[in-house]
């Protein structure tokens, strides 16, 4: 219920880090992936669908999203991993 | 191209929370975020409490709830700071709608800042208010199996109340067969059993906000 919230927290995380990064500055951005922890503190399906809705008519609109299981990351964890750009 | 980054995104909620808890640690307040699902208990607990608190501290309580300001109005016949967030159908507090709260109150004058979050047994565990610790309140109506089923809530618990324990004859329940539930997801938290309504059978959460208290008045 939680991850509309969730969903604008990445959609600025992933605006300053293109602005920071100059590998992904101006360039397009193709995908995302992200790494989470047990017990997931985010539903893949329901940020989606609020990720989705969010990013309508903005550079980021048609961004696939990737969820991959870590191990590595502290109880409950919710990274970005991972940013796509077309070449 | 793939760029490999790795950036905790729930840092964007958890760093306001390491604000808030700063702003508490240097004015010296002990702060709890109280959690349950809806109607475990939480506002009858803080009521039943704050007789006993109010005479020895500085207490200053905000509330979390989606719409209303009922939760507030049963407090409003202590005299202390009460700061109502309405979450607007939010299930959750998160560190900004805490920090504005906060900002409401004057925390030189406050020794113990108790939060009650939205009832939920889900979302709080992901937003880091900036509480020192997160107290879960658990009413035995609600069944034994919930330390399982809502296992991050009653991970990041530091503190468990079993709450309602009087009415367990009427539910047939074994109160040590919850607490071992309780202890199979935290075998660390404490735990309390009490009947919010009697403020008798607060002593043991009494005694453990008093040396919680203190420790933050010392450091
Ligand atoms: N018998 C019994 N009833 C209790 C006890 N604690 C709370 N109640 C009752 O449970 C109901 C819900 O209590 P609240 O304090 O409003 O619960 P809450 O967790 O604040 O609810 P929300 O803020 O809506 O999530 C009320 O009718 C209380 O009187 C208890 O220890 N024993
Ligand atoms: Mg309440």
């Amino acid at each position: 219920m939680h991850e509309g919230k969730v969903a604008q927290y990445v959609f600025d995380l992933v605006k300053e880090t293109a602005e920071e990064d100059l590998d992904i500055k101006g360039k397009k951005i193709t995908e995302l992936t992200f790494a989470m922890a047990r017990p997931f503190s985010v539903v893949p399906d329901s940020f989606e669908f609020y990720f989705t809705e969010l990013v309508k008519n903005t550079d980021l609109e048609g961004v696939l999203l990737h969820f991959e299981e870590s191990e590595d990351l502290e109880f409950g964890a919710f990274y970005l991993s991972g940013i796509e750009v077309e070449d | 191209m793939k760029i490999q980054v790795l950036k905790n995104v729930m840092l964007k909620n958890d760093a306001i929370g390491a604000d808030n808890r700063w702003l508490f640690d240097k004015k010296k307040v002990f702060a709890i975020n109280m959690t349950s699902s809806p109607g475990a208990g939480k506002t009858t607990l803080i009521r039943s409490s704050l007789e006993r608190l109010t005479a020895m501290y500085r207490v200053a309580v905000i509330e979390g709830d989606l719409f209303t300001s009922r939760d507030a109005e049963r407090l409003e016949d202590f005299s202390i700071p009460l700061v109502q967030i309405n979450t607007e159908g939010g299930c959750h507090l998160d560190a900004k709608m805490v920090h504005a709260a906060i900002e409401k109150i004057d925390l030189d004058n406050v020794d113990l800042c108790i939060v009650e979050n939205v009832g939920n047994l889900v979302c709080p565990a992901a937003f880091d208010i900036g509480a020192h610790r997160m107290v879960l309140l658990y009413s035995i109506t609600e069944g034994e199996d919930k330390p399982a089923k809502y296992a991050t809530m009653f991970t990041r618990a530091d503190v468990v109340i079993i709450n309602k324990v009087d009415i367990a004859p009427y539910l047939n329940m074994d109160l040590d067969a919850i607490e071992a539930e309780v202890r199979a997801v935290n075998p660390t938290c404490r735990i309390f059993r009490v009947n919010s309504l009697d403020a008798s059978t607060l002593t043991d959460w009494f005694a453990w906000l008093d040396s919680e208290i203190a420790s933050t008045l010392q450091a």
